[in-house]
């Protein structure tokens, strides 16, 4: 028998359709399970959902790993090859990159899939995916994206990956026991632990800086450690350690300035990237910022005098402008004229954020929820945590008694996320109306994530559930000012029916995102346990028939 | 004349976190030679193995192959090694017939007919992918793509020992042709009777460090075996402590072996000799008992 050389597509092929069949053969084997539910437990759809977004979050980690073991398995017989270390590691990098695209292609058809199953499976879409989906499937039904979704796919994909190829791919210096990895594999759940907490972290959405700050932080450790495992014969200290990630960090950031310092003069480049890059650079190099900040005003025609002395204020007197100062340009004002989101918070950038009055901020948050233009999204945590850093109780209080809706809304999210429990609890009794007309309609998410929140808490203290008989509750009378009588005795009926309506409801984004707020909260041990016991419940009561 | 070094290690050390697991490691490897490289379970053999044939790294020491340093030549030393190891696990999707026709680019001397001979004569069919032969035939296709690539050295560790007593006498045999054409072998085994006859020298590595390096033919000459049986066993001569048991033979008797050196009188031993020649496999647990 003749044979020919296979050239390194076919092989990739090869191993895609294998994983491809793996992948089609569990996305069956869910919806098998989904079908069955969905029979016997009946209205069981958001179990389906559940399993095809647990699929497309951890297909990644699947793919990954399976692609990974595959390697490390012929990594031996690799090494003995007469082709240097550098064209390994070159062929490597090309075989990652190769990975990354079939998780991207394999987990974009899992999600088109999930897609005909279910619009609402589109939230779990990231935006390239989003597009692809739409372009394909040439359908106007899928959701907007919220930006959150995004960043959680994103930087599930980057931890994942990350992860997998610090503890899976073997140091090729060491290879075969178990002190063999770049990572001794006794800190590996220790690892994993962390960048599951970065991760939920990232997810909740922290200031930009903070974000970019750890994704470089985890991109020069993963460099640091591919370095060493390729060109250095001898393990390396801590010191080392130190030196090597700080020189690599330092090396991104350079790249990153030197990037900036060339486009300033950029024509080509839009506004809103060089905001952004405002935003990252501040102070670091004032003629570029400078020049970079006038420009982007110019072209959105908001440059005048006042805005020349805000922005000589910022960089040459080396502070920021006071927003209190009646002699500055007035913040609300500026902003007002904004008309894109990079650029919009550029320009708060150039004030000093921690001095905003509760006036300014809801006032900015107003602006911000109200403007047609900014990527509204109702899970989007940024605006209150970019204007300060931390609130008072006594400002979070302000904002949540405040007369405007969003900044109640986004008030209360920052409590929900900041855990200032009582707050939520005081809100809910003060807001009890608002609650019952909003639970009723079930068009606020978030009320699900407070209330829940608040069952939660305060479940293991009157541990009221278990013992309560609610055949004889009707939700539909269930009157949320009641609980305002006696919220601990209500507890329960105030959970079990609030995820009554959730079940019931036709609306079917509401589950995904009462999933989603488990998945969220439930790295807080004090809430997993009740959280446990709820869902126990929730499954009981289901089984009963109620 | 000295005959040529293939291999010449200095000092070798390699540790895996806090576990040494050679210790100043000093081997000479002489070409056309047939080395039986023995010890026990860990002692470091395959360690010692990857390390020659540039796959793991060592802490410190210096290997010279070939007349050249491992270190900057690793890629041309690769050409004329080959390793077979029964760690290495052919996971492709591919066919054995297309994985190797890729395989083959990669060295200079492949000897496309030597494997097509070797092939056949085992009747692999090269069009069956690797995951649907057994791991004796993984291993026998690998050590015949080993030969194939027309090395110099060849490493072999512990491949012999997952295959069938016909493929292990066949493996043997061919490995014995390729040292008598001028190649040198490095063989690992547990199996310490398969080569037995085949080794033509013999080195026991224990706890990371060579107990002893030389043809395997005087392997014995310093050591004596005893037999000790019904009547002697009183004796205070068993009671010796630089006395090894080294096994039961079918007589109910039990051999001893001991060093000559460790022995001051020898007319102490002389009515226990047992005359039966010592086996390479006496001389292996003779060697590492006496290191515990």
């Amino acid at each position: 028998m003749k044979f020919e050389m296979v050239p390194i597509y076919k092989m990739f092929n090869k191993v895609f359709l294998q994983h491809l069949g793996l992948l089609w053969s569990l996305i069956i084997l869910l919806g098998l399970i989904g079908q069955v539910m969905n029979f016997t437990v009946q209205d069981c759809w958001i179990y389906i959902v559940m399993a095809y977004s647990f699929l497309i979050f951890y297909s990644g980690l699947f793919i990954i790993t399976s692609n990974t073991a595959n390697y490390s398995t012929n990594f031996n017989w690799l090494l003995s090859l007469p082709i240097s270390r550098v064209k390994f590691y070159i062929s490597h990098v090309v075989y990652c990159l190769l990975q990354l695209f079939e998780v991207f292609v394999l987990s974009s058809i899992c999600l088109i899939v999930s897609l005909l199953i279910s619009p609402a499976g589109g939230f779990l879409l990231n935006s390239k995916q989003h597009k692809l989906a739409k372009l394909i499937m040439n359908i106007d039904f899928l959701p907007e994206l919220p930006m959150t979704s995004d960043l959680l796919g994103f930087y599930l994909l980057v931890i994942l990956g990350i992860v997998n190829a610090l503890f899976i791919l073997p140091n090729p210096m060491r290879l075969t026991s178990q002190n063999n990895f770049a990572i001794p594999q006794k800190y590996k759940k220790y690892f994993f632990v962390l960048t599951f907490f970065v991760g939920i972290y990232l997810i909740s959405g922290p200031p930009p800086i903070i974000t970019f700050s750890i994704f470089l932080g985890l991109l020069a450790f993963f460099t640091y450690y591919k370095l060493h495992a390729f060109f250095k014969i001898k393990p390396l200290g801590l010191k080392h350690v130190i030196v090597y990630s700080a020189v690599l960090l330092s090396l991104n950031f350079t790249i990153l300035y030197i990037n900036s310092i060339l486009n300033v003069n950029n024509s080509s480049l839009p506004t809103d990237k060089l905001a952004s890059e405002i935003l990252f650079l501040g102070k670091l190099h004032k003629g570029v910022g400078k020049k970079t900040v006038e420009r982007v005003l110019q072209s959105e025609h908001i440059m005048n005098t006042h805005m020349t002395d805000i922005i000589q204020i910022y960089f040459d007197n080396n502070r920021r402008n006071n927003v209190l100062d009646p002699q500055t340009f007035d913040v609300i004002q500026m902003i007002k004229a904004k008309r894109s989101l990079s650029s919009f918070y550029q320009s708060i950038a150039l004030f000093d954020r921690n001095r905003l009055t509760t006036y300014q901020i809801e006032q900015i948050v107003k602006i911000y929820k109200t403007k047609p233009f900014f990527n509204y999204n109702p899970n989007d945590t940024k605006i209150l945590t970019f204007l300060k850093r931390k609130f008072s109780t006594r400002q979070l209080r302000q904002l949540l008694s405040s007369s405007i809706y969003e900044v109640r809304n986004e008030a209360l999210k920052l409590a929900i996320f900041t855990k200032q429990r009582k707050l939520i609890s005081e809100f809910i009794i003060a807001h009890i109306h608002l609650y019952e007309e909003n639970l009723t309609q079930l068009v606020n998410t978030l009320s699900f994530l407070s209330l829940k929140r608040v069952t939660f808490d305060s479940l293991k203290q009157a541990n009221q559930i278990m013992q309560s008989d609610f055949t004889e509750i009707d939700c539909r009378q269930f009157l949320f000012k009641d609980i305002q009588k006696n919220l601990p005795a209500k507890l329960g009926q105030l959970y079990y029916c609030n995820n009554q309506m959730a079940i019931e409801s036709k609306f079917k984004l509401a589950p995904i995102m009462l999933w989603r707020s488990d998945f969220i909260m439930s790295y807080d041990a004090k809430i997993r346990d009740n959280l446990a016991k709820v869902k126990q419940e929730l499954v009981d009561l289901k089984n009963y028939g109620l | 004349m000295e005959p040529a070094l293939v291999i010449s290690a200095k000092k070798i050390c390699k540790t895996y976190g806090d576990l040494t697991v050679l210790n100043k490691v000093d081997i000479n490897i002489q070409k056309g030679n047939f080395y039986a490289l023995l010890g026990h379970n860990g002692a470091g053999k395959s360690t010692l193995l990857k390390i020659l044939a540039g796959q793991e790294y060592y802490n410190k020491g210096e290997i010279e192959i070939f007349g050249k340093k491992l270190d900057g030549h690793l890629k041309e030393v690769k050409n004329l090694i080959g390793h077979v190891s029964e760690q290495i696990n052919y996971n492709v999707p591919l066919s054995v017939g297309e994985f190797f026709i890729n395989y083959s680019k990669l060295y200079k001397l492949w000897n496309e007919g030597l494997f097509q001979d070797l092939i056949s004569r085992q009747s692999f069919d090269l069009s069956r992918p690797f995951n649907e032969f057994s791991r004796g035939q993984k291993m026998q296709i690998a050590l015949i793509a080993a030969l194939a690539i027309e090395p110099e050295l060849l490493l072999v560790d512990e491949v012999t020992s997952v295959f069938d007593v016909c493929a292990r006498n066949f493996y043997i045999k061919l490995l014995k042709d390729f040292c008598n054409r001028g190649g040198t072998v490095v063989m690992t085994t547990n199996v310490i009777e398969e080569i037995q006859n085949n080794a033509t020298d013999t080195i026991i590595l224990t706890k990371g460090n060579i107990l002893l390096n030389t043809p395997s033919h005087q392997a014995a000459q310093d050591l004596v075996k005893v037999r000790k049986t019904k009547e002697n066993e009183q004796h205070d001569f068993f009671k010796m402590k630089q006395l090894f048991w080294v096994g039961t033979n079918s007589d109910f008797t039990e051999s001893y072996i001991f060093h000559k050196k460790e022995c001051v009188d020898k007319k102490e031993y002389l009515s226990f000799i047992d005359a039966r020649e010592i086996t390479l496999n006496e001389v292996f647990m003779f060697y590492t008992l006496r290191q515990e």
